[in-house]
């Protein structure tokens, strides 16, 4: 396995796949310099730069998570992240260069031609109401979701038995899903 | 529709366990077979799904401004290993201080004055943002990358390899010298700073003068540490020999 600076591809794949927090750290900062670079060269600022590369990136780790791309030489999974920035902005200035009111892509486009309106619909209310919940329902599913903590850890955490913890876990659930289903149906 | 919204816990984990990989083969393509027939798992199953994608972006999107905010925190890039007048801005000295001072309130007996002042103003260069490019400076930014992590015996010997090369160059000195006073070897540090510094207007020079006054501070040798803080323009070297009495 050859190397993408000290780690291997294995490495990064699996550390994008667990949302490790190293080895996105680096990727993130290792690789924005050269996209921000390239879209202040190609008219757009700072703030463009920011929003592009955070969607190129939320992209690059769905299709990371979703097995699309398979790393093959040494610069392979940083290059994929660089070519769907630069490709994602290109779209942009093709788009918008005579039109000012096309918005950057978002992650939610490859999903979005797969899913009828109503799901895009229940997608975008879930992503508003997960910020609604309270706090203690924000952290326990950051926790076993994102961070990929065991419901042990969370519920030690907590100071909490783990069978209170996953109770707790599936309420939250339930509760966003009640709160979409009221929004859909007003 | 009201009822059948609900999902007992039982079956909402079932769904989970399916949805993050954690069912074994033969139950999976039970479910399989049980979602193909009933629509309305099929819904919950889909519902589910979504939430989970959403629970995750939406934390992913948290932490990628995280990530944005330690890039401007830090200090803006050399491009070049050669290049030494580029604008550069002085990093959050004032974050600095009050971490300093904040130190100096929890440090107490058990070390010398100086160790105590060392400890109190020694906070390691937050290093340099770095962008991949042209083979050199590949090796370099992998050696950052280390500095960064702590790493630092790792960043010190792709540094010192690269040296060989370039043996005056400012940045590697100075990265260098800031390497071992953070791994503790302040006795290897002053040289590497010395050579930096003798790189005319070095962008470095203001932080370089002020680690090599901090690396002598902590050696003892107040003389020296003197000389060396009052070259630095760094406000906090001012407080330092104030408080050292270094006038």
């Amino acid at each position: 396995m050859q190397k993408d600076t000290f780690y291997t591809q294995e490495q990064l794949v699996d550390g994008v796949r667990a949302n490790d927090a190293a080895i996105l750290r680096w990727l993130y900062q290792s690789q924005y310099p050269k996209v921000r670079k390239f879209v202040l060269d190609n008219n757009g600022d700072e703030d463009q730069a920011k929003d592009l590369f955070q969607e190129a990136f939320i992209a690059f780790w769905g299709n990371i998570k979703d097995n699309k791309f398979q790393p093959e030489n040494g610069s392979a999974l940083t290059g994929y992240l660089y070519q769907i920035a630069k490709n994602k902005w290109l779209d942009f200035l093709r788009s918008s260069q005579f039109k000012k009111t096309v918005l950057l892509q978002t992650e939610h486009d490859k999903i979005d031609e797969e899913e009828d309106n109503d799901w895009m619909q229940y997608r975008t209310l879930v992503a508003t109401e997960i910020n609604n919940l309270g706090d203690n329902c924000r952290e326990i599913l950051r926790r076993f979701y994102f961070a990929k903590e065991s419901m042990e850890l969370i519920a030690k955490a907590f100071q909490w038995t783990e069978a209170t913890a996953r109770n707790t876990k599936y309420r939250c659930i339930q509760r966003l899903r009640e709160k979409v289903k009221t929004q859909i149906k007003s | 529709m009201e009822n059948s919204n609900h999902i007992s816990q039982e079956e909402f984990e079932r769904i989970e366990r399916y949805l993050i990989g954690e069912m074994p083969e033969a139950e999976r393509l039970a479910f399989e077979q049980q979602m193909a027939a009933d629509g309305s798992l099929r819904q919950y199953v889909k519902e589910i799904k979504i939430i989970l994608e959403e629970v995750e972006t939406t934390n992913l999107r948290h932490t990628l401004d995280r990530f944005h905010e330690e890039i401007a925190a830090t200090k803006t890039v050399p491009l070049s290993l050669q290049s030494k007048k580029l604008a550069w801005i002085p990093w959050a000295v004032a974050a600095s201080l009050i971490l300093a001072l904040g130190l100096w309130v929890l440090v107490g007996g058990g070390q010398s004055e100086n160790e105590r002042l060392f400890t109190a103003y020694f906070e390691p260069d937050p290093g340099l943002v770095t962008a991949m490019g042209v083979s050199d400076q590949y090796e370099f930014d992998r050696g950052m990358v280390d500095y960064k992590m702590g790493q630092y015996q790792s960043a010190i010997n792709r540094w010192e390899k690269l040296l060989q090369q370039k043996p005056k160059n400012d940045t590697l000195n100075y990265f260098l010298g800031a390497s071992y006073l953070a791994s503790e070897q302040g006795d290897k540090a002053a040289a590497y700073f010395q050579t930096a510094l003798e790189s005319q207007n070095s962008i470095f020079a203001d932080d370089a003068w002020w680690y090599l006054g901090l690396t002598w501070l902590k050696q003892g040798e107040i003389d020296k540490a003197k000389d060396a803080l009052q070259r630095s323009q760094k406000p906090e070297a001012k407080r330092l020999m104030e408080e050292a009495n270094m006038r």
